[in-house]
């Protein structure tokens, strides 16, 4: 069975040309992939991963409101009692990613990241998994 | 993680965190998935109508199960939705999208969404949507929607499955060689025309209630606009009216007894598979090998009834 990535975006913004980029990359490499579509509140995204059962969910947002809403949602994904892995992309700059990290989000990818290595983090996770 | 029964006891509340562990337990098809489904086949069933919707790409399935789905929560109602994506056959991977049309309705606790990859098993209808479809009875949901991939062969199999098959249609989609075409316009019982508030859309439903005239027996033909919600409760009723006089004709009967029989069979298919494996040699004549070892089955069953 393929893994589930939900790729969800938080927030106000309404560009979704890299979240669909991700989705598709990933579709490509043998994922089932569910999109939210754009303005998502983090309880959406977290009934989301809840109904989907997703191993992964992976948050856009480029509005810059990913410190208040990538936390958010984290925690109530995790409130729901799921595990999955939380990775956060977007326009985020180095000190918020490491931030974000202590916060709950298992992966930060700054802006310009290749979907290629939310794959790779994907694939790593994976293994360590078992 | 608790035990099966703590799963069961939870899907008969109607809690949806059990629900998705009950359905992500039967996609990964383990020993646990085993004591599940002889549970929950093992009660009494209680029915909820099974609509299946299908259609060609891009008709407006999703977003017209979107507004019915809003409408029936509205009156307080537990809706459950299925919806079924083609997996891409080179990757083995999938866009699962028709989620995206329903989404401003959550958060909602009446509401539960689940969305599956078409890994080209019994054209789109799994056993693991059968099954599904059985847990979302049993967690006590009042309809269930199962929208599946495109047109094609695959949808025959859906009216053998759903009570109410809806065909979506749209303006210009539907011209006349494609009505004439594929099976299921013979066994859909309700067409809507959606997407009415398109330019000339009238034009497209005149051509289908000009086919569905030849028809034996011509099913409804509901005009809607998704977009604007306009007709969705032409389209509740027709499901009604459908649903009502099937289950008092006693067709329904039969649809759920072709469900069973359905299930019962790739259940088997599957069981077997692994044993069939074992069996062959890579020396023999495969069509002779399969002959023989049905011979050897048959004989196996013979003399087990006979004991
Ligand atoms: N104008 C108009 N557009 C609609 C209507 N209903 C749906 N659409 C649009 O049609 C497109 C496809 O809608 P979906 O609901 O995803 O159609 P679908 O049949 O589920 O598509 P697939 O699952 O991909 O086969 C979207 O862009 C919708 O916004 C409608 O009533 N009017
Ligand atoms: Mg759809």
């Amino acid at each position: 069975m393929s893994l589930k990535v939900i790729v969800a975006k938080p927030g106000l913004d309404g560009h979704d040309r890299q979240a669909k980029i991700i989705a598709r990359t990933l579709k490509d490499h043998g994922y089932d992939v569910v999109y939210t579509g754009i303005r998502q509140t983090p309880s959406q995204i977290a009934q989301t991963a809840l109904q989907e059962s997703a191993d992964v969910v992976i948050l856009n947002c480029l509005s810059g409101a990913h410190m208040e809403l990538f936390p958010e949602t984290a925690r109530r994904v995790r409130e729901l009692g799921l595990a999955p892995l939380i990775i956060g992309t977007g326009v985020i700059p180095d000190d918020d990613a490491e931030e974000l990290v202590k916060m709950g989000i298992d992966i930060v990818f700054g802006p310009g990241t290749s979907p290629l290595r939310v794959i790779e983090a994907i694939k790593t996770w994976e293994q360590s998994r078992i | 993680m608790g035990t099966i029964e703590d799963l069961i006891n939870g899907l008969k509340a109607g809690s949806q965190w059990h629900l998705a562990r009950a359905i992500n337990i039967i996609e990964k098809d383990g020993p646990e998935s085993e004591l599940l489904l002889s549970r929950i086949y093992g009660e009494v069933e209680k029915f909820s109508p099974l609509i299946g919707i299908t259609g060609f790409g891009g008709a407006g399935k999703s977003s017209l199960v979107g507004v019915v789905a809003e409408y029936l929560l509205d009156r307080g109602k537990k809706v459950g939705v299925l919806a079924v994506d083609p997996t891409s056959p080179r990757s083995g991977g999938s866009i699962l999208g028709d989620r995206i049309r329903l989404q401003h309705l959550f958060p909602n606790e009446n509401l539960f969404f689940r969305s599956y990859a078409n890994k080209g098993a019994f054209g789109g209808l799994s056993p693991v949507l059968m099954e599904s479809v059985r847990l979302l009875e049993f967690a006590g949901f009042d309809y269930i929607f199962l929208e599946t991939v495109g047109i094609g062969q695959s949808e025959v199999d859906i009216s053998s499955f759903a009570d109410v098959v809806v065909l979506v249609l749209s303006p210009g989609l539907g011209d006349e060689i494609q009505f004439l075409k594929g099976g299921i316009m013979e066994l859909a019982d309700v067409f809507v025309m959606n997407k009415m508030d398109m330019p000339n859309a009238n034009i497209s439903l005149a051509a289908l209630e000009a086919y569905a005239r030849l028809l034996d027996e011509p099913p409804p033909i509901i005009p809607t606009s998704a977009l604007l919600k306009e007709n969705v409760v032409g389209v509740v009723e027709a499901i009604e009216r459908v649903y009502t006089h099937k289950a008092e004709s006693g067709v329904l009967d039969k649809v759920r007894q072709s469900r069973r029989e359905v299930l019962y069979v790739s259940w088997v298919e599957k069981m077997l598979k692994e044993v069939i494996a074992e069996q062959y040699r890579p020396d023999e004549v495969p069509y002779r090998a399969a002959a023989d070892l049905v011979k050897k089955i048959r004989r196996c069953l013979r003399e087990a009834e006979s004991h």
